[in-house]
Formats: C-alpha cells, structure tokens, sequence
C-alpha cells in the first residue's frame, strides 16, 4: 500500500487482484444487482487510488478502510436509485405473476429476499459482511464504527427480523 | 443455558456454532442435545443461513472488471506528481522558518507598542494632577497666580 500511495501503478495491479472479487461481492450483497457491484468496484478502487495518500496504517486496517468506502458508495448509489427502483418494482409487480401462483420456495426466497432489502441499512451491511466466511465481529464492526456489541446487536435484529419471515412461510 | 438464552445468542453469533465464544458453543451444544426446543431454533436457523447463501452469494467480478478499473484511472501530468508527492514535505519544512520570523516579528512589534502606550499614559497624568506637573515645569514660569 506504502508503493500505491507513491502511486506505483503495478502495485496497485495487484492490491486490485488481492481484493476485486471481495469488494465485488460485497457490493452484489448490499445492491443485488451484478451491474451496479461492477460499476461500484471501479469506483471503490478509483476512490482508493485518489485518497490513498490519506491512509494510515496506524489508524485503520486496510480491508477495514476499503470496505467502509465501499459501503459509503453503496449508501449513495442506494440513496440515487431510491426512486427509480421503487418505480421499477412497481412495474414489475403490476405485470408479473401473483404472489400466490409462484410455488412455495420461490415465496420464500422472494419473501426473504425483499425482507433483507427492507432491513435497516446497517443491519443489512452488518448480515453481509458477516454472512459465513466473511469478517469477523471485530472486523465488521470496525467498518460500521461501532463497538463488537453493537455489531452484534445489528446482527441478531437482522436475524430475528429474517427468521420471523422464515417462520410465515413454514 | 437455557432455551431462550441459546435463542438470543443464535441471533447474535449465528448457526455456525464454530464462530461462537468457545465457552457459548460448548454450552449450546450440550443444550442441543437435550432440548427439543433449541433443536428447532438450531434448524431454524440453520434454515436461514443457508437462504441467506442462496440470496448472498458470494459472486466473483465479472472477466475484464479489472482491466477496466486500471483503465479508467486518472492520467496527472508529471509536475502535479511530483508537486502532490515528493515536494510537499520540503516545501513545508522550508515554510518554518518563515512562520518562525513572522511569529517573532509580531511579539517584537507589539512589545514597541506596549512601550508608547506607557509614555502616553504618563502625559495624560500629568496633565490632571496638579503636582505632577509641577515635575514638568519650565524654568521661568510662574503658577504661583493659579488658581
């Protein structure tokens, strides 16, 4: 990292392979949508390489500082796309088949996909980064600036939130 | 542990009993074993982790997103680099002595200042008190016919 902020250009080849396909992910979970993920990892990794003379190692992990610009932009492009999505989902509600003649499984994950869509903010990016092999406690909750309690807080709300949903559909 | 405490902690470490405190995940899998309850949180949950892996996959970048993120990155003319890199540190440290000259040259300027006005305030004095500027007095005068 000490190389990309005397802008090293190879070194920041490689700091993007070592962390394109997690910060991709991450965006996919947060925007479910791979163009959006896509158009966001660019734009996480431009933000790196314009503000990476700002980083301290002393301060923050670096993963840790990465995810966090991440999220930033995730909230943002959320926050842009709010209107045209809620007009999107409407169309697609008006036209698509009901609800009731889906089979039960496909409710289901519908039912919890727009139930993690709902979630507060944190508590979604809290349920994605931690989700199986993701971060731990710690990590995540350094990302959200929040203490490992917190953290978990946010989590167990998601989950209860989910596994209620869960719970209509069984 | 009981049914409702396993719940609390199943909502907040999760179904992986193996990402739980050492401690917790002992005593979990002891209740587990006996509780018909915690069993049917446990598959619950279970249940839900693995929807969530099917709602938050894990999706590897599409082929060419790096490409375009190496491609897409600003282009800075050599002197901006060298300015926004390698000059700022000398120019701020050649910047000292001249925030040190400006910083004495102002004490030095209002200590002048603080000497005139004690000179002035000595004037006005003896323009009110009678006696005081009996010390100024010109040789020759006369105040004897004052009032």
């Amino acid at each position: 990292m000490s190389r990309v902020q005397n802008r090293d250009r190879d070194a920041f080849a490689v700091l993007v392979s070592r962390h394109l396909d997690g910060i991709h992910a991450f965006n996919y979970r947060m925007t479910r949508n791979q163009e959006d993920a896509a158009d966001l990892a660019q734009e996480t990794f431009l933000r790196v390489w314009n503000s990476a003379a700002t980083w301290r190692s002393h301060r923050v992990k670096f993963t840790t500082w990465l995810h966090r610009i991440a999220r930033n932009l995730c909230i943002d492009a959320h926050r842009r796309h709010r209107e045209t999505h809620e007009a999107d989902a409407n169309i697609v509600a008006e036209d698509g088949a009901a609800p009731e003649d889906a089979p039960a499984a496909s409710r289901l994950r519908q039912a919890l996909d727009e139930a993690i869509t709902d979630l507060p903010e944190r508590q979604r990016t809290a349920l994605v980064l931690c989700h199986r092999d993701g971060m731990t406690n710690r990590d995540a909750a350094a990302v959200l600036a929040v203490s490992v309690d917190a953290l978990e807080s946010l989590l167990a709300r998601a989950r209860r939130t989910l596994r209620l949903k869960l719970r209509e559909y069984r | 542990m009981d049914d409702e405490t396993f719940e609390h902690f199943l909502d907040r470490h999760g179904a992986d009993l193996d990402r739980w405190p050492d401690n917790l995940a002992a005593d979990a899998r002891s209740l587990v074993e006996r509780s018909v309850r915690a069993r049917d949180l446990f598959r619950e949950a279970r249940e839900l982790e693995s929807a969530l892996d099917g709602l938050l996959p894990a999706v590897a970048a599409p082929l060419g997103l790096k490409a375009r993120v190496l491609a897409n990155l600003p282009e800075r003319a050599a002197w901006f680099e060298w300015l926004a890199v390698k000059a700022w540190r000398p120019a701020a440290i050649a910047l000292v002595p001249l925030v040190v000259g400006f910083g004495v040259g102002l004490n030095v300027a209002q200590g002048a200042d603080a000497t005139a006005n004690v000179a002035e305030d000595d004037v006005l004095l003896a323009l009110f008190d009678p006696d005081e500027l009996a010390r100024y007095e010109l040789p020759g005068t006369d105040t004897a016919d004052q009032p």
